[in-house]
């Protein structure tokens, strides 16, 4: 077993990979690793004094640094232990059981170079079968912690958009290793393992970075592939007082996860407790097909893009046939493809502060199941163009707190039927910008400096 | 101050403690006197030659310095601090920092610097010439301040301690004891009680010997107390551990010794140091952690007397300075006899003192930066027509977004006072609901009761009448008519006689 790509030059990846036992995964593990990562790295295995034959394989493991324990000193240690040899400017935590897949580690690196407010990244994880293993991770008030859409299909689109998260699973976490010297690694108040990576992930948002979840980085993991599940039980068991002592304050405001499983909507509330604002952008299917229909899209990435904290969700009612799908979730824009709206909208009661109404017929359809489950948020209807006779426009102004308009009628139309409710021009499938933030200033939004800053940027490139 | 551009040199990709110390401390000082501030740093091989003591963001290499490459490093910056670096190195850029081409010529700084031996005429002319574009000049130790004044160096040349002294304040108590639970999970440091640490060094190899001894004498009188022999990584330090390790072993075969090996971070380094009994080492700066800290400390100085700023000042209590072999013994019992009293990380008085010192220096710098950043915004000019405009757009949307916000709050706490309401007249009719069945309810108990009640008088009427009408002559007469017609229809038993 030879590990390659081990450049002469500077590795930018560490990857530290701590292995107890559990021989028959760590084979296929290296081999994926060195089969499957194009960007420079260094491969630092601790072995924490396995049983079987791991020791062996690791000793005919070239181009490695190989650190052999004489005891188990815990995941936690041995990592620690692996990144005081480590180089690069980032160090890849990867479980010994986990197999990554072809270009998991560029959509990881890129999260951290993109963004200085990143942290550490982490992939969806996927169960042998394909099936999804974790969306990354959720935590409920009592710090109990559950992994988003375990054994659910791993294309659904609501597991697959980029978003910032409490925590992801240690079995697999790019971190910039000046982040993990700042909190100290893994604190060793967790014994052997489990809940330390959500501890590290909580010191690192203390620090002010982010923890990000990028679904283009696709890894399987073996879950206990190196202990059991009845051994993984009891040591979170046995951690979870740890974090909720530490962090408990931090976790007041979440849902209660003591129902089990937690019902969806919690998870939902809990997935969503950083952001505080939340738009739900719905489109109608009668738009597929229309010259305008990418616009819904565009109004979506560009809040996404300008508030990337908020959590934005296009309901897509029918019309994902006419959507980019692929662009808007790796933009971080949740996609929500459904049936059964009702439901859907009762699962998320009070959930969103604004809510944008877009194309023909979007209102007659959501009015209702709107009111009844949103009537809290504040209301942008997106007149379309043409306006058509008998499409509900007129109920619609009225519905609106604001008007955006695609044409100058549209806003003659809007002025008349509504004087009273703010209109703005904004005109074209794609969108301006300016003229968007504009009118969802009405609805109390506002682009971050950030984001402004890069908006000159790209238009002084 | 927001804003401020900081080039912050030095020798920081050496991999040994106290070179990759100095640009860790003075970033954490800096930024916390200049919050926002931003930091680029050099050094001869930076990312070129990665260290894992690099913090993780290893610096930018310089290169081969041209006017072109010092100018395309020094431009932007409000001010380049050059630190921790011995003026002797070869290395150009500590001396011509910012090259003739430079489009601002910001303030240079050198921070702590040394002079390591008495300089050539020819290398005092270019310290003169080097010095003469220099703002601020300190230096690490009175040798050093010395040989720059004796080249010609007219500015004056402070004496600041060495960065080090800071560093209990750079790893906060929660991560050394994190740290340090960690070196125990590994093996690298006793279990139990606080031990003696001994820096290994490779320049006081030649003592290994007496040093052995040394130890060995005290564990013969303390034999409880643990060591530690710490290897910093300096080029042969590890040889000289080794050494002092298979010798320790040999000398006292029972001595608890355990080698803290040069692969562990500077927060470890400072754990360890910061919670020891006593340290034993050269006067470098694992010794002025030490010192800062408050542990006893025996300082190794044979070859002559410390040279490190901070040390000279050191507490005869606290501190016994070994200039010969033969004194090592005594000096070591005397400092774990003072570690047995000492709380562990409290800095007494005067190494508090010399902490101060080093941030009055660090004030003095930051105030300089801040000045040079001040210059600049104004030397780059006011805002554009074209900026203010923009800003004013920006902020008219917060205002507008405000309002909508806080409109947005307000309805949002109307519909939930309406949920409330009508939640509570549901509860209020409910409540009303379960009076009413409740009366209901009585009132069928009621007239059970009183019906159950009537039937009974009525059954007891029945009963009455029945008993006379047994009681009647004709009843009794008949009684044998009836009991035989009774047996005649199988209806009745036969007599019992």
């Amino acid at each position: 077993l030879t590990v390659v790509n081990v450049p002469e030059g500077r590795p930018l990846v560490s990857v530290v990979m701590v292995t107890y036992g559990g021989r028959r995964w760590v084979g296929p593990a290296l081999d994926a690793l060195a089969e499957h990562t194009a960007v420079p790295y260094e491969l630092i295995v601790v072995d924490n004094a396995s049983a079987d034959d791991t020791p062996q394989l690791l000793g005919s493991l070239a181009g490695a640094t190989v650190i052999f324990n004489d005891r188990n000193i815990g995941f936690g240690a041995g990592c620690n232990q692996g990144v005081l040899h480590a180089v690069g400017r980032y160090v890849c935590l990867l479980n010994s059981d986990a197999v990554v897949e072809p270009g998991w580690l560029e959509p990881l690196v890129e999260a951290l170079e993109n963004d200085p407010r990143v942290g550490a990244a982490v992939p969806r994880l996927l169960h042998l079968d394909g099936t999804l293993q974790e969306a990354a991770g959720v935590v409920g008030m009592e710090a109990t912690t559950r992994a988003l859409g375990d054994g659910e299909s791993a294309e659904d689109p609501q597991y697959r958009f980029r978003r910032f998260v409490d925590y992801g699973s240690a079995a697999c976490m790019l971190i910039r290793r000046s982040a993990y010297l700042r909190v100290g690694g893994f604190d060793p108040a967790y014994p052997m393992g489990y809940c330390e990576d959500v501890d590290l992930c909580f010191a690192l948002a203390d620090l002010g970075l982010r923890t990000v979840y990028e679904p283009r980085s696709r890894v399987r993991h073996v879950r206990w592939g190196s202990s059991s599940r009845r051994q993984a039980d009891r040591m979170v068991f046995a951690n979870q007082p740890i974090l909720l002592a530490r962090w408990g304050d931090r976790l007041a405001a979440r849902p209660s996860f003591r129902q089990i499983p937690p019902p969806e909507r919690r998870l939902n509330q809990a997935r969503d407790a950083d952001c505080v604002d939340r738009i739900l952008v719905v489109t109608e299917a009668a738009w597929a097909g229309s010259p305008v229909a990418p616009r819904p899209a565009a109004i979506a990435t560009e809040i996404q893009r300008g508030l990337p904290e908020a959590r934005v969700t296009l309901l897509a009612g029918g019309a994902t046939s006419s959507l980019e799908i692929e662009a808007l979730l790796e933009g971080g824009v949740e996609v929500a493809v459904q049936d059964d709206w009702s439901t859907w909208l009762q699962r998320r009661r009070f959930h969103y502060s604004v809510v944008i109404l877009t194309g023909p017929g979007s209102h007659q359809r959501f009015e209702a199941l709107l009111s009844a489950n949103q009537p809290q948020a504040a209301r942008i209807y997106d007149l379309p163009d043409p306006l058509q006779p008998g499409a509900g426009n007129e109920a619609a102004l009225a519905w609106a707190d604001s008007v955006l308009c695609a044409s100058p009628d549209g806003l003659a139309f809007a002025s008349a039927g509504a004087p009273q409710t703010p209109a703005f021009l904004l005109a074209g499938p794609s969108v301006d910008p300016t003229a968007l933030w504009r009118g969802l200033a009405h609805a109390g939004l506002a682009p971050s400096p950030e984001h402004r800053a890069g908006s000159q940027a790209g238009r002084t490139a | 101050m927001k804003g401020c551009r900081i080039g912050l040199w030095g020798a920081f990709d050496v991999d040994s403690f106290g070179d990759a110390l100095v640009p860790q401390v003075l970033r954490r000082e800096l930024a916390a006197r200049l919050p926002g501030a931003e930091f680029r740093l050099a050094a001869p091989f930076g990312s070129l030659r990665p260290t894992p003591r690099d913090g993780g963001e290893p610096a930018e290499p310089f290169g081969p310095w041209s006017p072109e490459r010092a100018a395309e490093l020094a431009n932007g910056l409000d001010c380049i601090v050059i630190a921790g670096v011995d003026l002797l190195s070869p290395e150009r850029f500590f001396l011509e920092p910012r090259g003739p081409n430079a489009e601002h010529r910001c303030p240079v700084v050198w921070w702590g610097v040394s002079v390591g031996s008495d300089p050539a005429p020819d290398v005092a002319e270019r310290l003169r010439a080097a010095a003469a574009g220099v703002d601020s000049i300190s230096a690490r130790d009175r040798a050093s301040r010395r040989r720059l004044q004796e080249a010609g160096i007219q500015q004056e040349v402070a004496v600041v301690p060495d960065v080090a002294v800071l560093a209990p304040r750079l790893y906060a108590p929660d991560l050394r004891s994190r740290r340090l639970d960690l070196l125990r999970a590994l093996g690298w440091y006793p279990e139990s009680a606080s031990p003696m640490l001994i820096e290994a060094s490779a320049e006081r190899t030649r003592y290994v010997e007496p040093l052995a001894v040394a130890i060995a004498g005290l564990l013969e009188h303390r034999p409880e107390v643990s060591v530690v022999v710490a290897d910093l990584g300096s080029p042969g330090d590890t040889a000289c551990a080794d050494a002092l390790t298979d010798r320790l072993a040999s000398t006292f075969p029972g001595a608890n010794v355990t080698r803290l090996p040069a692969d562990v971070g500077l927060e470890d380094v400072a754990a360890a140091i910061c919670s020891c009994a006593a340290f034993v080492g050269p006067p470098t700066s694992a010794a002025l952690v030490a010192f800062a800290a408050g542990r006893p400390q025996v300082v190794l100085c044979m070859e002559g007397a410390p040279e490190l700023a901070g040390l000279p000042e050191v507490d005869e209590d606290r501190t016994w300075i070994v200039r010969l072999p033969e004194d090592i013994e005594g000096c070591l019992l005397k400092a774990v006899e003072a570690g047995g009293g000492l709380e562990a990380g409290a800095a007494p008085g005067t190494e508090a003192a010399v902490a101060k010192q080093v941030d009055t220096e660090l004030d003095r710098l930051a105030e300089l930066i801040a000045g040079a950043s001040r210059v600049r915004s104004k030397t780059e000019g006011l805002p554009s027509a074209a900026r203010l405009e923009e800003l004013t757009e920006r902020l008219r949307l917060l205002e507008v977004a405000y309002e909508a916000r806080s409109r947005n709050h307000a309805r949002e706490r109307m519909i939930f006072a309406e949920q409330l309401n009508s939640a509570a007249e549901e509860i209020e009719s409910l409540t009303n609901q379960i009076i009413e069945m409740r009366e209901e309810y009585r009132r069928q108990v009621e007239y059970l009761q009183s019906h159950a009640k009537s039937e009974s008088a009525a059954k007891a009427r029945v009963e009455s009448e029945l008993e006379l009408l047994r009681a009647t002559k004709t009843l009794r007469y008949t009684a044998a008519v009836r009991s035989a017609y009774g047996r005649l229809r199988g209806l009745r038993p036969p007599p019992a006689d």
